[in-house]
């Protein structure tokens, strides 16, 4: 009986442990996700994947980077089995830039390594993620949802550039050769 | 053909293969919470310093994103 008594004790010990290591976790997520206003990228918009190519947005000519009037920088790629187009993008350093995807056939998904990009492509939404980039250089950017045969050779890079190499043409474009 | 009259032989002592001691039992289950908790609460500790190193130093530091 003691013993059994003791067990018990012991129990209730150890959930209040656990429960205050559960706690502190929730507490910095919750934290962290408030001040700095942490979420995952959630956009809501449907585009028509049978005539992507032919949307003003998504044409073959208007994919890449621009820098807007504003001074906001977009950059459109469409995500097709079984590359990305364009396959190098290039994105100033330390201003926040905006990804939008598109895909015309199936599934893709994608991450930029060393920073915290990640999201799926799917056939009829755009997908929307923004980013800055505080390093510059090349870092990678696969397809990361399986995609078909080639999904393994499916993968674009990204080129961060530094404010002195950054140059715009007239219409606000910048791509990697320019670059 | 068994005879009834004899006693099984299978409690005697030699012939049990775990014989249970009620003190024994008693001082075991005294100890038993002490080692589980001595196992488990470092390793649990382990566990959220490890999470906690990994948010801080690794999550945050890649940047937001939205």
């Amino acid at each position: 009986m003691r013993n059994e008594q003791e067990l018990l004790r012991t129990e209730l010990r150890w959930a209040a442990f656990v429960l205050l290591g559960i706690t502190i976790l929730l507490v910095v997520i919750i934290g962290t996700g408030l001040a700095f206003s942490i979420h995952p990228p959630s956009h809501h918009e449907y585009i028509d994947p049978k005539t992507l190519h032919l949307s003003e947005e998504f044409t073959e000519a208007n994919l890449g980077t621009r820098v807007a009037a504003d001074g906001s920088v977009t950059t459109r790629i469409v995500a097709t089995q079984f590359a990305f187009l364009p396959q190098c993008i290039a994105v100033p350093q330390n201003q926040r830039v905006t990804f939008r995807f598109a895909t015309p056939d199936v599934i893709h998904g994608i991450l930029i390594a060393h920073t915290n990009v990640n999201t799926m492509i799917m056939p009829g939404y755009v997908s929307q993620v923004s980013a800055t980039f505080p390093k510059a250089g090349d870092t990678i950017m696969p397809c990361h949802e399986f995609c078909g045969l080639g999904h393994s050779e499916m993968w674009a890079v990204v080129r961060v550039v530094p404010p002195a190499d950054w140059h715009p043409d007239a219409q606000g474009r910048v791509s990697c050769a320019k670059s | 053909m068994a005879n009834r009259d004899e006693p099984s032989a299978a409690q005697q002592p030699e012939n049990v293969s775990d014989p249970v001691d009620e003190q024994a039992l008693e001082r075991v289950l005294e100890v038993v919470p002490r080692g589980a908790i001595a196992l488990a609460g470092p390793l649990v500790i382990l566990l959220v310093v490890g999470w906690l190193l990994v948010y801080f130093l690794v999550f945050l530091p890649r940047g937001v994103v939205g």
